[in-house]
């Protein structure tokens, strides 16, 4: 992370004004500014990952946070364009994307990343279940784990039913799923799993 | 933490995940991306006080996510008790959400006339401070809701302006528009041209000593702010 904007961000509140470090990059074809870490480019967002900077990481997923704040603000008829409750997820495939393309814009590889999960965007708000899972928990959208049902039950994997509960017989059906595509057999809708069965 | 993180890497692949055309002569629009997985697990995400949580906003109708989902109040004290980390948390969300919202917003190259963000920044603390019970997305929201008339339209490159050892950066319609205020104010006599000459400041200074500020003669945030925010207490 740019020393600069560090500095920049910090002094700010003790001096009243920061000129110091101009971390904006204009887009070019569409001409917007993008403000702090989303302008730098991929290759500082896979170093830092690399070297586990954990409090860069923690900054830049505060930005990518704040980012798709404003997407789900301003995008009409969707609650939230990002399927995963965990944020370490949309980061992840953040990461992802960056690596494809270490060259490119954070913003601009975030918004590609935007754009394809919102294919798929959560349209009202529901619950968030927690799942147990051999490791901890992992939370899901109840509106979310509905259609990845109604999608397994598409599939064959479970018998047709309206429900957005996490019972035995869809952990079943997903260690099914996840064998057939060569998944980990989690049992759970994890992040792999839930791409797979909703965006393809 | 699930197994999308842990080792050995699941790999996920998504087809249809393509980067723009141009961006990249390696990339292939059709080639299937495969994701590769990756371990957070030394990234705590609940540094001190911003826990990175999620809420609806007041109506219901979209998700916030991270430090903006955050109480007013969290962001009062962790700039009161200054405690960088979290203040950094809080501004890069900011940021992000200015950014998202230039890109969505048609019209507009930027939600604020500043060139850089700290104003926004510290802006989005004042209104906190105002009323610590609201989510910070709604404090920000509201400080970029009264830059409505003054956003930056186009992209322009900040004019660099120096004075008595000082340097700000601002842009020339941003100055313009100051221009009009210290020109109502009856500070400024020559023409509201944008550009930073004698005229200018001198006017800046006049107004700065007017209300209080720093007399820099620069059109400064603190100044900025002061001339566009709150031009009836003027």
């Amino acid at each position: 992370m740019s020393k600069n904007i560090r500095s920049c961000l910090a002094i700010s509140f003790l001096t009243g004004v920061c000129m110091a470090g101009n971390a904006q990059a204009a887009d070019e074809d569409n001409q917007y500014a993008v403000l702090g870490a989303g302008s730098y480019d991929c290759q500082r967002y896979i170093e830092m990952a690399d070297s586990q900077a954990a409090p860069e990481i923690t900054q830049m997923i505060s930005w990518m946070q704040g980012y798709l704040t404003a997407l789900n603000r301003e995008t009409d008829a969707v609650f939230t364009t990002t399927p995963f409750v965990a944020s370490t997820d949309t980061a992840t495939l953040l990461l992802n994307v960056c690596r494809q393309a270490p060259a490119l814009r954070i913003e601009a590889a975030l918004n590609e990343l935007a754009e394809f999960l919102g294919h798929y965007p959560v349209e009202t708000a529901s619950d968030i279940i927690q799942i147990t899972t051999p490791t901890g928990t992992l939370a899901v959208r109840e509106s979310v784990l509905r259609d990845i049902r109604r999608r397994l039950a598409e599939l064959d994997y479970l018998a047709p039913a309206e429900s957005g509960q996490f019972d035995d017989d869809t952990r079943q059906a997903i260690v099914a799923f996840q064998q057939d595509e060569q998944l980990e057999t989690s049992g759970v809708p994890d992040a792999d799993t839930l791409l797979r069965l909703l965006y393809e | 933490m699930n197994k999308f993180f842990s080792a050995p890497p699941a790999l996920a692949v998504i087809p249809g995940l393509y980067l723009a055309p141009g961006l990249g002569n390696s990339v292939n629009r059709a080639k299937k991306s495969a994701f590769r997985a990756f371990s957070w697990a030394l990234i705590s995400l609940t540094t001190a006080g911003a826990l990175p949580v999620m809420a609806a906003d007041e109506s219901g109708d979209y998700a916030v996510a991270g430090a903006g989902s955050q109480p007013c109040s969290r962001f009062v004290t962790a700039a009161n008790e200054q405690r960088e980390q979290d203040i950094l948390l809080f501004s890069y969300w900011i940021e992000g959400y200015a950014s998202g919202l230039n890109r969505m917003l048609i019209d507009t190259f930027d939600v604020t006339p500043f060139a850089t963000s700290s104003p926004l920044v510290q802006l989005t603390l004042s209104a906190c401070q105002q009323a610590p019970d609201r989510l910070v997305e709604v404090a920000s929201a509201q400080v970029i809701n009264a830059f409505d008339g003054l956003r930056s339209r186009q992209a322009t490159t900040p004019m660099a302006l120096s004075h008595a050892g000082r340097d700000v950066q601002v842009r020339t319609q941003t100055l313009g528009l100051a221009q009009q205020r210290l020109s109502d104010l009856g500070l400024y006599t020559s023409r509201v041209d944008g550009l930073y000459g004698p005229g200018t400041r001198s006017a800046i200074a006049r107004y700065q000593t007017d209300v209080g500020l720093d007399v820099t003669g620069l059109p400064d945030a603190a100044t900025l702010i002061r001339l566009f925010i709150t031009p009836a207490a003027n």
